[in-house]
């Protein structure tokens, strides 16, 4: 599955472009921030992989946002913390802050499951 | 109702947004955040909490590259632990200076990287001194740091690669040093088989020509038993009975003075014929003219003396060559031209004195008259005499339009001055001079190449053999060699170290280098470290016997 992981180090405007096709496949499209490799930006990135690994698999794309090298790329998401998750498809957008450690939250702010 | 539905939407957003502020804030209590976006005067930047380094940390420490950080001045601030170890220190060298590790040649070019900060990703080689006095060749960068007072310096080992290159070359020289050395033993070969041919060829001819001497001799000794018989004993006999009869009629003794001089004159041609008596008393040109006149009266060969008026004074030796050479000539004009007729002339050219017979017979291939020495035994006789005394032989000929050899002698040879300096002394044994040689080269193939090359030549004696500068020394002094010709590229000790050696303790030795290189610097050195002459591996047998005679 490591194929549908897009690491984007450098600012390129096409990366952000969700091509049509892609948008109508069902893919999920989430975009992970983070700052290089702090503890809680691996934290993140693994607890990440393995939800969708369970819940979605075959069905997403994972971008992952160095900030460190590219600070600049947080405005387009208004991050303020870092490590953030964004569900960009399927809409409607969201945000999940922090390592993603707690899984039920995570898959609240994912909607793949009803909150309590 | 459309106000209604935009206050809404509104409160709507508001609560989106508080919700990801508490979340937000959720999260950061919770200490599931470790970086925060902010942007203030100095521009959008991600703010790291402490300890988030250590990943990197970890990277520097463990990669196998030289790593420091260094401000503007050079002062080290961090050094990971290869750093230590590759420049073999245990001691933290934060707060020294970069450049007090680097070579002092170095220095320069790293101070200048350092200027230009960021370098461009420009790589230096540079030489660290290790702690052990050793040196590091590296291959270092520099990159920027977000803190423009330090820059990050890395840098590579490059002592595997630069020994390796070093083995490349090494070896690239050596296969060289090879190539060359059985180039040059395949070229002596090919000489020594081509000497050998020609030691086979001329001692074949020797042979056959001590066949023909034996002949000669016994035709001689037939030609003067008829003379005897013929002439002198006839004489003898016609006297004693003219004397008979004089007892009785005193008339006749008037008959028996002519019988007298008939027989002094038989007797003077026997003697000339046995020896050249003439030549020792008389000059070149009355010698050859009564030849003449002997040839004239027994073979009917009418002949013409041209000489010029004054000839220099000549060695005996140089005379006697002439002499027969002239003799020798006109008896093959009687004998191979079919000729009554001869012209011999006698002149001076060049400081040289020569004899040149011209007849008008048969003729034929001056190549063949020259060099074959199968039916022409008195001219291969006379070139091989001239050749010793530095003399030669010129021929042109044409098949029915005659013949003309010219013989030269130089008027001072030096061999033949030498030959007369050294004539033997009464009772005194004369050894011929056998040239003590050590040959010294590490290249065994050529070493023995040159060993046989000398070998086959007789007047050299091989007393030992090296194959190193050091070697060299210590043999010359057991076998005292007259001369020692020696390589100069060679390992443990070059020729010229060992040429210096050699010189101090043996200064009668003479040295002779060898080389396949013929660098004006390196035959300088040899030469002035004691080395007599020098002699390039590619010219060997050309030159090397000329330099090994000059002793």
């Amino acid at each position: 599955m490591n194929k549908a992981i897009k690491k984007s180090n450098v600012l390129k405007p096409e990366v952000w472009e969700i091509e049509a096709a892609e948008a109508n496949s069902g893919k999920w499209d989430l975009r992970l921030y983070v700052a290089g490799q702090s503890p809680k930006s691996i934290s993140a990135f693994n607890n990440l992989k393995r939800l969708c690994e369970e819940h979605l698999e075959g069905k997403y794309k994972i971008e992952v946002i160095d900030l460190v090298k590219n600070p600049a790329l947080a405005r387009e998401h208004q991050i303020v913390a870092i490590p953030t998750l964004v569900k960009r498809i399927p809409v409607p957008l969201r945000k999940i802050i922090g390592d993603l450690s707690d899984t039920e939250k995570t898959l609240v702010g994912l909607q793949l499951r009803e909150a309590k | 109702m459309r106000n209604k539905d935009a206050q809404t939407r509104v409160r709507d957003e508001l609560t989106f947004e508080l919700d990801e502020a508490i979340e937000t804030v959720q999260a950061i209590r919770e200490g599931k955040v470790d970086a925060f976006f902010v942007s203030d005067h100095a521009g959008d930047q991600v703010l790291v909490l402490d300890g988030c380094d250590a990943p990197y940390r970890l990277l520097v420490e463990k990669m196998q590259q030289g790593a420091a950080t260094v401000t503007r001045d050079g002062t080290i601030f961090f050094h990971n632990n290869r750093f230590l170890v590759l420049l073999g220190m245990d001691e933290n060298v934060t707060g020294q200076n970069i450049m007090s590790l680097v070579s002092e040649k170095d220095r320069p070019a790293l101070e200048q990287l350092i200027a230009d900060g960021d370098a461009g990703g420009r790589e230096i080689e540079v030489l660290f001194q290790r702690a052990d006095g050793s040196e590091l060749p590296t291959l270092l960068t520099l990159s920027p740091l977000r803190n423009p007072d330090a820059l990050c310096l890395i840098f590579i080992d490059l002592s595997l690669q630069k020994k390796r290159e070093h083995e490349r070359v090494t070896l690239q020289w050596e296969r060289n040093a090879r190539e060359d050395a059985e180039r040059t033993a395949a070229m002596l070969e090919a000489t020594r088989a081509e000497l050998e041919q020609r030691v086979a060829e001329r001692t074949d001819a020797l042979r056959k020509l001590a066949l023909e001497l034996t002949k000669t001799e016994q035709r001689e000794r037939t030609r003067l038993a008829e003379i005897l018989h013929n002439d002198v004993q006839q004489l003898l006999i016609a006297l004693k009975t003219q004397a008979t009869l004089a007892k009785k009629q005193p008339a006749r003794m008037d008959q028996i003075l002519p019988l007298i001089d008939q027989v002094i004159v038989a007797c003077r041609e026997l003697t000339l014929g046995l020896c050249t008596p003439l030549l020792h008393r008389s000059d070149l040109k009355t010698t050859i003219e009564s030849y003449a006149n002997q040839l004239q009266a027994h073979h009917g060969l009418a002949t013409t003396l041209l000489a010029e008026d004054e000839l220099p004074d000549l060695p005996e030796a140089s005379r006697m060559i002439l002499f027969e050479a002239a003799r020798e000539l006109l008896f093959n004009v009687i004998k191979h031209a079919e000729s009554k007729s001869a012209d011999v002339v006698l002149g001076v050219e060049a400081g040289n004195v020569y004899v040149e017979v011209r007849d008008q017979g048969l003729g034929c291939d001056p190549a063949k008259l020259l060099c074959d020495t199968s039916n022409s035994f008195g001219l291969f006789s006379i070139r091989d005499r001239l050749t010793a005394v530095g003399g030669r032989m010129s021929a042109s000929s044409q098949v029915g339009e005659g013949t003309v050899i010219r013989i030269t002698v130089p008027t001072s040879d030096r061999s033949l001055m030498q030959a007369e300096n050294t004539q033997e002394q009464p009772g005194e044994q004369r050894v011929p001079r056998v040239q003590r040689i050590m040959v010294v080269d590490d290249h065994e193939i050529f070493r023995h190449a040159l060993i046989r090359l000398l070998s086959s030549q007789g007047e050299f004696l091989i007393v030992g053999q090296a194959s190193n500068g050091n070697a060299a020394c210590e043999l010359a002094k057991q076998v005292k060699p007259d001369t020692i010709v020696m390589d100069i590229s060679m390992p443990i000790m070059n020729g010229i170290d060992a040429a210096g050696l050699i010189r101090a303790e043996m200064p009668e030795v003479r040295i002779v280098g060898l080389s396949m290189h013929d660098s004006d610097t390196m035959i300088q050195a040899f030469l002035s470290a004691g080395g007599d002459a020098f002699i390039n591996k590619t010219e060997l047998t050309e030159n090397l016997f000329d330099a090994l005679r000059c002793n």
